[in-house]
C-alpha cells in the first residue's frame, strides 16, 4: 500500500501538528489525569479500591451481562444477516434499513423505553405480569436492553462477508456430496467466523462500557446488579474519586484488551483474505 | 473475454426467488443446491422477524404510541410548554454541532495525515484515535472531572483564570468530542485510501498549492464519505449520555441535554412528557437513518467503517 | 458411463441460454463444449452436473434418468473455473472433503488421498494451504478433489482459463495423458479452440444456446458446417467467387461495406491462399502488401485491395515467402488452393 512518495504532498507538518495537539488535548490529557490520580495514591489503597468486593461484583455483572447479550446477538445477528442476504421476502429492505436504529438512537432512550415497556403499566410488562412474570429490574431485562444497543454490530460485520462469499464454494461442497448442513458447518462457517468474532467483540466491548440504558432498567443495587460504569458514577457521587478511578483503570484495561483483540483479528482477517 | 461471464452470471442468481419456489411447491430435488428448502427459509425468515420486532419494532412502536396517546397538541405542549425541556433541546443543539464541527476539522486533518504519509509513530496515532471506542463514556466523564479537579495544574489554572468548565458547557462539549472522536476519521481513512494520492500529486505538479489542492481535488472526492461520517457523528453526539451526565452536574434548565432531560422527566413521573421528548430523539434518529439510506442508495456509497469491521459507534 | 442429454432447454428471465440441445457422450469419451461467451456451454455443463435444472428435456447417465435427482446423489466430479478450493482447508483436507462427508474411516481417507496426490503429482504438498500453491497446482488439487469419491463422470468448467500460456499447454498435455490413464467419461467447457482440439476426442461447437456442429476435431476443422464454425475455428477470408469444374475461382473482394450474408460468399483460410507475382492462375485477384509478419514457422502477409479497401490475410511457408521477395507496397496476385461455400442462411 506504499504507493506514494513520502511527503511530496504539501501539508505534512500542519496536519501532524494539528493531529498531535488535538489528540494530546482531548485524549491524552484526560486519560493522563486519570492515571495521575490513580498512581498518586498509595498502591495498597489503589488495589483495595480496585478489587473491593463491591467492585469485583460490579466487574462480574458487567462482564456477564455484556457477554450474554453479545453471545445472543451473535446468533440473532447471524440469523438476520443470513436472511437479509440470502432470501427475498416482504419487508426485507425495511428491515435492512431499520437494523441500524440502535446506532442512531440515544441509548438512554432505549433504556427508558425498555423500562417502561416492561413495567407493570407497559404493554409487555402488563402482559407478562398477568402470567406471573415480572421483569422489572431483573438481570434478564438488562441483558435485553444490551441486546438492543448492540443489535447491529454482528449483522453489519457478517452481512458484507456473506454477500461476498463465493457461491462456487457451496456448489463445490454440494457436488462433493455434502448436504446443506455439512456445507454450512464446513464451508460457510469458517469463512464468516472471523466476522462473527469481530461482531461479537464489538457488541461485547459496547456492553461493557454501557451506562445510559442500564441505569434505566437495572435496580443498580451494589453487589446484586450494579455494573462497572454504574459503580464508577455512584463512587463519584459519594465523592470517592480514588475508588472511582481505581475501578475506571480496571475497566479501561479490560476494554483496551478487547480493542487489541479486535485489531489483531482484523489484521488476521485481512492477511487471510 | 472468457466465456463464463455470459452464461454463468445469468446461470446462478445468488438469491432464489422465494415466492416462485413456494408457489410451485417444488420437490426437494428441484431446488438450487445453494439454498434451503422453502420450509427452512420460511422458518428462518419468521424467526428473523420475531427477533427484529421483539428487540426493535415493539419498543419503538410503544414509544411513539405513548408519546402521541394524548394527541398531537399534548405532544407539542409537553415539549414546548416546559422551559427546562426547551432549554435541553437548545443545549443539545449547541453541543452536538460544536463537537461535530471540531471533530470534522480533526477528522480531515488526521485522515489526510494517516493516508498520505508514512512516518514513524503512525500506528500509535491510529491507536490513540481508536482509543475512545474502548473507553466507557463514564470513564471519559470521570477523566474530565479529575482533570478539572483541584489536584491537577489544569484545574488550578482553570480556577485561577475563572474559566467555567465542570458543570458547564465546555466540559460537556469536550466529553462529547472525546466519545465521538474516531467516527469521522474512521469513515474518511478508507475513502482516502481508495482514491489514492495520484490526483493530488497531479494537482501539485500542475502548480496547485496546498489549499487549492485540498479544496478542488480532495474535498470533492471525499464529500460523500465526509457527509456520512458527519451524520453518524452527529447522531452519536446528540445521544451522548454517560460522559455528559458525569461532567454536567445535571442542573435543570442549565446543563441538561435532551437525553438527560428524558431521564429527569422519567424520574419525576412526568408522563407523557418523557415519552414526547424521547420520541423527539427517536424522530431525529429516524431522520439520520433516512439520510443515511439516501446517501447509500442514491449516491451508491458503501459504509466503510462497517465493511472494515470497525463500527464507528 | 455414457451421458445423454435430450432436448434440453433453459431460460434465465428473457435470456434463452439453451434451446433444445441434445448431445451424446459415449463412455470413456473426452468431449469439449466449445463456443463464444454466452453461447450456453457453461449452462449445459451445469445442467449435466445438476447445478441447474433444465426447463425441459432430460439428462441420463447410462440408463438412469438423473434430470431431477439431487446433486449430492449424482456423484459427478466437477472442476470449477476458479477451482473453488476451500481456502481454510489444507490440500489434504480439500481432497479428502468428499470422503469425510461420506463418513469414510480415517485410514481409508489417508490411503485414497495419497493415491490421488500421486496421480496429480503433488506428493509432499498435503499440508500446504491453497494460497501457497501456484495456479497449475491449484488446478490439479481441484482435479484430485473432484476425483476423490470415484465419480462416474468428470466435468470441467474452463479448466485452462485462468492459467498463463505455458502452464496451459503443459496442463493440456497432462490432462490428455491422465484421461488415457483413467478413461473416465469427461466433458469440459472452453472458449479456446486450441484447448478443444488439443485435448478432446469429440468437439461440440455451440452458439446462442444451440449446437452448430459436433464431431471429431479433424472433421470439424476440415468440414465446418457453416461460416460461424469456420470463423470460430480460426481466421477466414471472405470473397466473391465460385467453384467451376473443381477449379476454385475468386471473382472479387468483399468490401467492408457489403452487407452480411447477402448472396453467396466463398470462404478461404489464410493457409489455403497462395501469392503470385503475375496473373498466372485463373480466378486470382490483385492486392497490395501492407504488412509482412513472421509468426512461428509461417509468414503472415496482410494485403489490401486499394479499390474496396478489403483486407485479406495469407499464411505462407517461409521458403515460399523468401522466393516471392515480399515487401510492403508490392502488388501481388492472390489465388486460392481451396474454397468453401455455405448456404446463405448463415453469416459471419
Amino acid at each position: 500500500m506504499n504507493r506514494l512518495a513520502p511527503k511530496v504532498l504539501p501539508g505534512f507538518g500542519i496536519t501532524l501538528g494539528f493531529t498531535l495537539t488535538y489528540l494530546g488535548f482531548l485524549v491524552l490529557l484526560p486519560l493522563g489525569a486519570l492515571m495521575f490520580q490513580a498512581l498518586s495514591n498509595n498502591p495498597f489503597d489503589f488495589f483495595r479500591s480496585a478489587f473491593h468486593p463491591r467492585a469485583l461484583s460490579a466487574y462480574w455483572n458487567s462482564f456477564s451481562m455484556a457477554f450474554s447479550a453479545a453471545l445472543l446477538n451473535t446468533f440473532i445477528g447471524l440469523l438476520i444477516a443470513w436472511v437479509l442476504v440470502r432470501y427475498r421476502f416482504f419487508g426485507r429492505r425495511f428491515m435492512d434499513a431499520v437494523i441500524d436504529l440502535p446506532f442512531a438512537l440515544p441509548t438512554s432512550v432505549a433504556g427508558f423505553v425498555y423500562s417502561t415497556l416492561y413495567s407493570e403499566r407497559g404493554w409487555l410488562g402488563e402482559f407478562l405480569g398477568q402470567n406471573g412474570i415480572h421483569l422489572t429490574h431483573t438481570w434478564f431485562l438488562t441483558v435485553l436492553v444490551l441486546l438492543f444497543t448492540g443489535f447491529p454490530f454482528v449483522v453489519r460485520t457478517v452481512q458484507p462477508v456473506l454477500e461476498e462469499l463465493d457461491g462456487d464454494l457451496e456448489e463445490a461442497a454440494a457436488i462433493l456430496g455434502a448436504n446443506r448442513f455439512q456445507t454450512f458447518i464446513h464451508v460457510i462457517m469458517p469463512s464468516i467466523l472471523p466476522a462473527l468474532i469481530t461482531g461479537f467483540s464489538l457488541a461485547f466491548a459496547r456492553g461493557l462500557g454501557e451506562y445510559g440504558s442500564i441505569v434505566f432498567v437495572s435496580s443498580n443495587l451494589p453487589y446484586r446488579s450494579e455494573t462497572g460504569p454504574v459503580l464508577i458514577v455512584s463512587r463519584l457521587e459519594e465523592n470517592a474519586i480514588n475508588d472511582a478511578s481505581a475501578a475506571a483503570i480496571v475497566m479501561l484495561m479490560a476494554s483496551f484488551g478487547m480493542l487489541l483483540l479486535i485489531n489483531t483479528l482484523q489484521k488476521r482477517r485481512q492477511s487471510n483474505g | 473475454m472468457d466465456s463464463f461471464n455470459g452464461d454463468k452470471l445469468a446461470g446462478s442468481s445468488p438469491v432464489p426467488n422465494v415466492a416462485a419456489e413456494a408457489a410451485s411447491f417444488a420437490p426437494p430435488s428441484l431446488r438450487d443446491c445453494r439454498t434451503e428448502s422453502p420450509f427452512i427459509q420460511y422458518t428462518l425468515i419468521i424467526l428473523a422477524w420475531f427477533f427484529f420486532l421483539g428487540i426493535l419494532g415493539i419498543p419503538i412502536l410503544y414509544l411513539f404510541t405513548q408519546a402521541f396517546s394524548g394527541g398531537i397538541s399534548l405532544f407539542f405542549q409537553s415539549i414546548f410548554a416546559d422551559k427546562d425541556t426547551l432549554n435541553s433541546i437548545f443545549l443539545t443543539l449547541t453541543i452536538a454541532p460544536l463537537a461535530v464541527l471540531l471533530n470534522t476539522v480533526f477528522g480531515l486533518n488526521a485522515a489526510w495525515l494517516l493516508t498520505r504519509y508514512r512516518f514513524p509513530g503512525r500506528t500509535l496515532i491510529l491507536t490513540l484515535i481508536d482509543l475512545p471506542f474502548a473507553v466507557s463514556p463514564v470513564v471519559t466523564g470521570l477523566c474530565l472531572v479529575i482533570l478539572a479537579g483541584s489536584r491537577t495544574w489544569v484545574g488550578y489554572w482553570l480556577d485561577r483564570l475563572g474559566i467555567p468548565f465542570l458543570n458547564n458547557t465546555p466540559s460537556m462539549v469536550m466529553g462529547t468530542m472525546f466519545v465521538t472522536l474516531p467516527i469521522i476519521v474512521r469513515e474518511l481513512i478508507p475513502v482516502l485510501e481508495e482514491i489514492g494520492p495520484e490526483q493530488e500529486l497531479a494537482a501539485t505538479s500542475l502548480g496547485a498549492n496546498g489549499t487549492q489542492m485540498f479544496l478542488r481535488i480532495t474535498l470533492p472526492n471525499i464529500a460523500i464519505g465526509l457527509l456520512y461520517g458527519v451524520l453518524l457523528c452527529n447522531a452519536r453526539a446528540i445521544g451522548e449520555f454517560a460522559s455528559v451526565a458525569v461532567v454536567s452536574g445535571r442542573i435543570a434548565g442549565a446543563t441538561e441535554t435532551m437525553p438527560l432531560r428524558v431521564e429527569r422527566l422519567f424520574q419525576e413521573y412526568k408522563s407523557p412528557a418523557d415519552f414526547a421528548l424521547a420520541s423527539l430523539l427517536a424522530l431525529m434518529a429516524f431522520g439520520t437513518l433516512l439520510a443515511k439510506g439516501l446517501i447509500e442508495n442514491r449516491l451508491n456509497y458503501r459504509h466503510h467503517s462497517v465493511k472494515k469491521g470497525k463500527m464507528g459507534q | 458411463m455414457s451421458i445423454s442429454v435430450k432436448n434440453v432447454s433453459k431460460r434465465f428471465g428473457n435470456f434463452q441460454a439453451l434451446d433444445n440441445v441434445s448431445i451424446e457422450v459415449t463412455s470413456g469419451c473426452l468431449l469439449a463444449l466449445l463456443g463464444p461467451s454466452g453461447c450456453g456451454k457453461t449452462t449445459l455443463l451445469r445442467i449435466i452436473a445438476g447445478l441447474e435444472i433444465p426447463d425441459s428435456g432430460s439428462v441420463r447417465y447410462q440408463d438412469t434418468e438423473v434430470t431431477h435427482s439431487r446433486i449430492q446423489d449424482r456423484n459427478v466430479g466437477f472442476v470449477f473455473q476458479h477451482y473453488a478450493l476451500f481456502r481454510h482447508m489444507s490440500v489434504f483436507e480439500n481432497i479428502g472433503f468428499a470422503l469425510r462427508v461420506r463418513k469414510w474411516s480415517q485410514s481409508k481417507v489417508d490411503q485414497r488421498v495419497s493415491e490421488l496426490m500421486h496421480l496429480v503429482r503433488l506428493q509432499g504438498m498435503e499440508d500446504r494451504m491453497p494460497s501457497q500453491l501456484s495456479g497449475g497446482q491449484r488446478q490439479r488439487v481441484a482435479l484430485a478433489r473432484a476425483l476423490a469419491a470415484e465419480p462416474k463422470v468428470l466435468l470441467l468448467d474452463e479448466p485452462f482459463g485462468a492459467l498463463d500460456a505455458k502452464v496451459r499447454s503443459e496442463l493440456r498435455a497432462w490432462l490428455r495423458r491422465l484421461h488415457e490413464e483413467i478413461h473416465m467419461t469427461s466433458v469440459f467447457v472452453t472458449h479456446d479452440q486450441e484447448d478443444a482440439f488439443a485435448v478432446a476426442d469429440k468437439v461440440v461447437v455451440m452458439r446462442n444456446g444451440r449446437i452448430e456442429q459436433q464431431g471429431k476435431p479433424v472433421e470439424i476443422f476440415e468440414h465446418p458446417a457453416n461460416p460461424f464454425v469456420m470463423d470460430f475455428l480460426g481466421h477466414v477470408n471472405v470473397f466473391h467467387g465460385r467453384q467451376e469444374n473443381d477449379v476454385p475461382l475468386l471473382t472479387g473482394f468483399r468490401g467492408p461495406e457489403e452487407g452480411e450474408g447477402s448472396g453467396k460468399w466463398v470462404y478461404v483460410r489464410p493457409h489455403e491462399l497462395d501469392l503470385y507475382l503475375h496473373n498466372q492462375v485463373d480466378g486470382s485477384l490483385v492486392g497490395t502488401i501492407i504488412q509482412v509478419l513472421p509468426v512461428g514457422g509461417i509468414i503472415r502477409v496482410l494485403l489490401e485491395d486499394p479499390v474496396s479497401t478489403a483486407r485479406i490475410q495469407v499464411d505462407l511457408h517461409h521458403l515460399r515467402a523468401k522466393e516471392l521477395l515480399l515487401e510492403n507496397g508490392k502488388r501481388m496476385w492472390v489465388a486460392p488452393k481451396r474454397i468453401r461455400t455455405f448456404e446463405p442462411e448463415y453469416s459471419i
